[in-house]
């Protein structure tokens, strides 16, 4: 795919001053776009999901087996009962798996701040790799600090998600989404505002400035909340039907499949934040 | 447009939303909560406490020993029920006795270092007993009204001129238990009339009874007769952590005074109501051939109605849990259906079902004639293709039912032998579930995966079963051991569908069926069942051929002695698949000496055997000549091929089978060869191992137990495996797909949280 689709990115954008937009509406599919005319680039970060994720879960993988011996099981009737036993007879099983899945926390966290300004200035059209990495190092203490505020905004965003819910139950579930979302998008939009507009790094007003941006564009923290719950949609689908399949080879294909289709909602849930870039500079 | 004038703008858009948003959710919430609590379309209450006789059978004249009559005011505020109590007892034996054991259960919660709270620490099933809420049981007076009587039950319902002669009695050292000392002793086939004052202060709900709110749930609420037995003399044990209850059957004529607005359920059926005072009601229960009698009296009960071949089945329910009033109402009539069919009718008319609020679970899950408690169906957020499930409240309701025919028409020593009720009870709770559902149905789905009856039973054997024999009584059950639970239900009712399967069912169906027709009324005891199942299931030295009709090669199961290990033992079956694989058959290539009179083979000519020597000697092999006395075979030209690549027909395959623990039992082996043929051969499992041999054959896989007929054993992960020099042995599926899990989990986490 050749930049043709992309008219609207510049390249070179931090060399270039950032330019006012005219517009002020959330555009939704332009944003779209700017991830589908990356493709190398979302195929380079699914690639780094799936060596993660493969690597993560080898100690489980290497347990479970070990913990099979010579055996094997043939039941397919009685499979649940089966990992019951596994389980309880090799602790060290549910003890791999689980630190794998905390160690995928972690590493999604350490990921996310390092790739956030390399993330945000290849969609923002940059394509010269040397300009990508770059911005990694030179955006890495802002990107910690900004970060660092918006712990603040998503433990108040938690809170009231847990209060909704604690008061209203499962009909509150639309509700605790858009709360949920709603750090993730401020975070993004400060990033952006951080290293595509020149905004302030360590001050605390681009993390509220970025907070008030998004309060007021209600489409954007609808689709931004849309956008994040497609992900989490598919990821725990893939993740449902690979368990309701039961033994087979295709379904972590699905499973990989499905993390690619987050890997793409995720940059377009950033390429938003992109896409409204100067409106809140400085 | 400025930048403060563009937001202005906005605001209100925002503001719109999620104004709108909110006020969705709100009106979806709140919406339905203050509904009337509904109303169901009464049963009338049965005339009769028992059903006709024509369909529950004649209850034999023994089992009649005591009558009770006791008039009881529940002061609702201080939770206090103040009783006077009047008891015609027989004594059926051919004893004479001068003391009467009465049970004070009460008493387990009214200190500390009771013998109850004692073991159990102020904890029961997960519930603790609230701080000073302590319940007990006080006598103030007891008077014998009669002595030998002509018609002891006049004299128990009739007012008494005469106040009685006060007795001697008083708690004994535990105060579980009281003894009343009589002027004269009861000789045999006479009868004592006796008349008691009590008040019993409820606990805050705890070990299935006491307050909550308003909700009182009186179970082991008066002064109870123990049982006096021909051989053991009285059995009146101290009330402990793990020893239910046990006494004799009679008829109760109960009245209860309880305010105007309470609702009622109680042991038997209502035959009369008055109104004494203001806001005041008094209710007359009465039942007949019963063993105990409970009440339970909330305002807020909701009433739920259902029929059975003439049986009332009565709900008192919370509004909370109206919606779940149908399913126990089907989990109680599958329930009648399979246990009528398989243990005799049931006896009586009503059958009442006790939901306790939230907060007083403790009530919960408990067992009384006509009436018990069931626990509350779980409320899943999960789709139903996520996740199914016929275990939370349902389980109870069916268990707790099933208590009707063991604890209740039967009526074993729960203190001598809690398996014979609990443990043959979770047993005919699987055997509901069958036969509503199918066999070994599941109890929980998911997504897709069944966890199917077998499967609980058989993995409750890996937390605690084989800690403790199940045969002892409840006293001798450490509660720091933490085994009462798996070996008195589950391990009961693994030993027992064990059993059922081994034998193809219908034998052990004819044994308990023809066990419940001589236990109903009648204190059986577990010796009683165990000689039903070795008639039934054995032939006349008590064996059952698994496999054979008698002669050599004969697998058998010798009932008792498999009884013996299942309820005397602590120690659980466990196989082992210690190795499948193939290896050269055995041919007869080589040297062989010539047998005493064979013809020697003929002799090669002089020059041939020159020219042999010369041809080995110069390349350097040994020669096919030897002494005279041997003959060679020829060696077959795959002698170095590898025993994968050799023909099926030249090897021959072996199974190697262990027995892992001290018990010894039979179980089927399932062998597949390399032509997809399946073969079943049992091993009497008497040895520590055993090798089954496949000459010309190639075993390709091989599985201990394939029809999962041992519930008894947990561990079955070591049951099955690929011929070791398989070709090429599928990767192995479950810890693949435990990996799969894993790496997906890892990558959900990645791609959900990871920019
Ligand atoms: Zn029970």
């Amino acid at each position: 795919m050749d930049d043709t689709l992309a008219t609207p990115l510049s390249p070179g954008a931090a060399t270039v001053p950032p330019r006012k937009h005219p517009r002020r509406r959330t555009r939704v599919f332009a944003a779209l776009r700017r991830v589908l005319v990356a493709p190398g680039f979302v195929l380079a970060i699914w690639v780094a999901n799936l060596l993660a994720a493969k690597l993560l879960a080898g100690p489980g993988r290497a347990a479970a087996r070990a913990g099979m011996r010579d055996w094997t099981w043939f039941d397919d009737g009685h499979r649940i009962r089966a990992v019951v036993e596994l389980l309880a007879d090799e602790p060290a099983i549910a003890a791999a798996i689980s630190s794998s899945v905390v160690s995928a926390a972690v590493v999604a966290g350490i990921f996310s701040l390092l790739a956030a300004p390399a993330i945000l200035t290849r969609l923002d059209g940059q394509r010269s790799l040397a300009w990508i990495v770059g911005a990694v190092g030179r955006e890495l203490p802002a990107m910690l600090v900004q970060t660092g505020y918006s712990l603040v905004i998503r433990a108040v965003c938690l809170g009231l998600a847990g209060a909704c819910a604690a008061g209203l139950g499962p009909r509150a579930l639309p509700l605790i989404l858009l709360l949920v979302s709603f750090p993730v998008l401020a975070l993004d939009r400060a990033r952006a505002a951080v290293v595509l507009d020149d905004a302030r790094p360590y001050h605390p007003m681009t993390m509220l400035r970025a907070v008030g941006h998004v309060a007021l564009r209600p489409l954007w923290w609808l689709s931004g909340t849309v956008i994040e719950t497609l992900k989490l949609g598919v990821v725990i689908a893939a993740l449902l039907l690979l368990i309701e399949a039961g033994p087979s080879p295709i379904s972590i294909w699905v499973a990989r499949a499905a993390g690619l289709a987050a890997v793409i909602l995720s940059l377009w849930r950033v390429a938003l934040a992109v896409e409204d870039r100067g409106a809140n500079a400085p | 447009m400025s930048r403060s004038a563009a937001r202005a703008c906005r605001t209100p858009r925002a503001l719109a939303l999620g104004l709108g948003i909110v006020a969705a959710l709100g009106s979806g919430a709140l919406g339905c909560d203050d509904a009337e609590p509904p109303s169901f379309p009464a049963i009338p209450e049965p005339e009769q406490a028992l059903r006709p006789e024509s369909v529950r059978g004649v209850i034999p004249e023994q089992a009649h020993v005591v009558d009770y009559w006791i008039d009881a005011r529940l002061d609702e505020r201080a939770h206090e029920i103040h009783g006077t109590l009047r008891m015609a007892w027989r004594n059926r034996t051919a004893r004479s006795v001068d003391r009467l054991p009465l049970h004070l259960y009460m008493n387990a919660f009214r200190a500390e270092d009771s013998a109850w709270m004692a073991d159990a620490r102020g904890s029961h099933r997960g519930q603790n007993l609230a701080r000073d809420r302590w319940g007990f049981v006080d006598v103030s007076r007891v008077s014998l009204l009669a002595h030998n009587p002509a018609q002891p039950r006049i004299v128990l319902e009739q007012t008494p001129s005469q106040p009685g002669v006060p007795l001697r009695f008083g708690e004994d050292a535990e105060p579980s238990t009281m003894t009343v000392t009589l002027p004269e002793p009861v000789g045999a086939g006479e009868s004592v009339v006796l008349e008691l004052e009590f008040t019993t202060r409820l606990p805050q709900v705890f070990a299935r009874t006491g307050y909550y709110g308003d909700f009182h749930m009186a179970g082991q609420w008066f002064p109870k007769i123990g049982v006096l037995e021909e051989q053991a003399g009285w059995q009146a044990h101290t009330f402990g952590l793990f020893s239910e209850f046990y006494a004799d059957f009679g008829d109760y004529e109960v009245f209860l005074d309880v305010p105007s607005d309470y609702v009622v359920g109680a042991t038997g059926v209502r035959v009369g109501e008055e109104a004494p005072s203001e806001g005041r009601k008094r209710l007359h229960y009465r039942a007949q051939m019963v063993h105990d009698f409970a009440w339970v009296a909330d305002p807020n009960f909701i009433e739920h109605w259902g029929e059975y071949e003439g049986i009332r089945i009565r709900q008192l329910i919370q509004p909370k849990f109206v919606d779940d009033a149908d399913t126990h109402l089907e989990a109680q009539k599958l329930a009648l259906a399979s246990m009528e069919a398989r243990f005799g009718s049931y006896p009586w008319s009503t059958i009442t079902i006790v939901h306790a609020p939230e907060g007083a679970g403790g009530a919960g899950g408990m067992e009384y004639p006509t009436l018990y408690t069931t626990s509350n169906i779980a409320d899943s957020p999960l789709p139903a293709w996520v996740l199914r499930e016929r275990i939370t409240g349902v389980f109870t309701t069916v268990h707790e039912f099933g208590h009707q025919y063991f604890q209740g028409l039967f009526a074993s020593n729960e203190h001598a032998q809690p398996w014979l009720d609990e443990g043959m009870n979770t047993t005919a709770n699987q055997l509901v579930y069958w036969d509503a559902y199918g066999d070994d149905p599941w109890v929980v789905e998911l997504l897709g995966h069944p966890l199917t009856t077998k499967d609980l039973i058989a993995l409750s054997m890996l937390f605690g079963a084989d800690r403790d024999p199940i045969d002892q009584p409840a006293d001798r059950f450490d509660p720091v051991v933490e085994s009462y639970g798996a070996v008195t239900y589950q391990k009961t009712a693994a030993v027992m569908l064990t059993l059922r399967e081994l034998c193809g069912r219908a034998p052990w169906d004819r044994a308990m069926a023809r066990y419940a027709a001589l236990a109903r009324f009648a204190h059986p005891n577990g010796a009683l069942l165990e000689r039903v199942l070795v008639e039934e299931i054995g032939d006349e030295r008590g064996r059952l051929a698994m496999v054979g009709d008698g002669g050599p090669g004969t697998v058998w199961l010798d009932v008792q002695d498999y009884l013996d290990q299942g309820l005397r033992g602590a120690a659980l079956p466990d196989f082992r698949l210690l190795a499948v694989g193939n290896r050269r058959a055995l041919g007869d290539a080589g040297w062989h000496r010539v047998a005493e009179g064979e013809p020697l083979p003929p002799e090669p000519p002089q020059a041939v055997i020159a020219t042999q020597r010369a041809l080995a000697g110069l390349f350097g092999y040994a020669p096919p000549i030897g002494p005279s006395g041997l003959t060679r075979s020829e060696t077959p030209g795959d002698w170095n091929t590898k025993v994968a690549a050799l023909d099926d027909d030249r090897v021959e395959g072996f199974v190697v089978v262990g027995r892992r623990t001290s018990f010894r039992m039979p179980v089927e082996v399932l062998v597949e060869f390399g032509d997809g043929e399946r073969l079943t051969l049992v091993w009497d499992g008497q040895a520590d191992h055993h090798r089954f041999d496949f000459p010309g054959r190639r075993v390709t896989k091989a599985i201990v137990d394939p029809r999962m007929q041992v519930l008894l054993e947990a561990r079955k992960l070591d049951n099955a495996a690929w011929a070791k020099d398989a070709a090429d042995p599928p990767a192995e599926p479950l810890s693949g797909w435990l990996g799969d899990m894993d790496e997906a989990a890892a990558l959900a986490v990645l791609g959900g949280l990871g920019i």
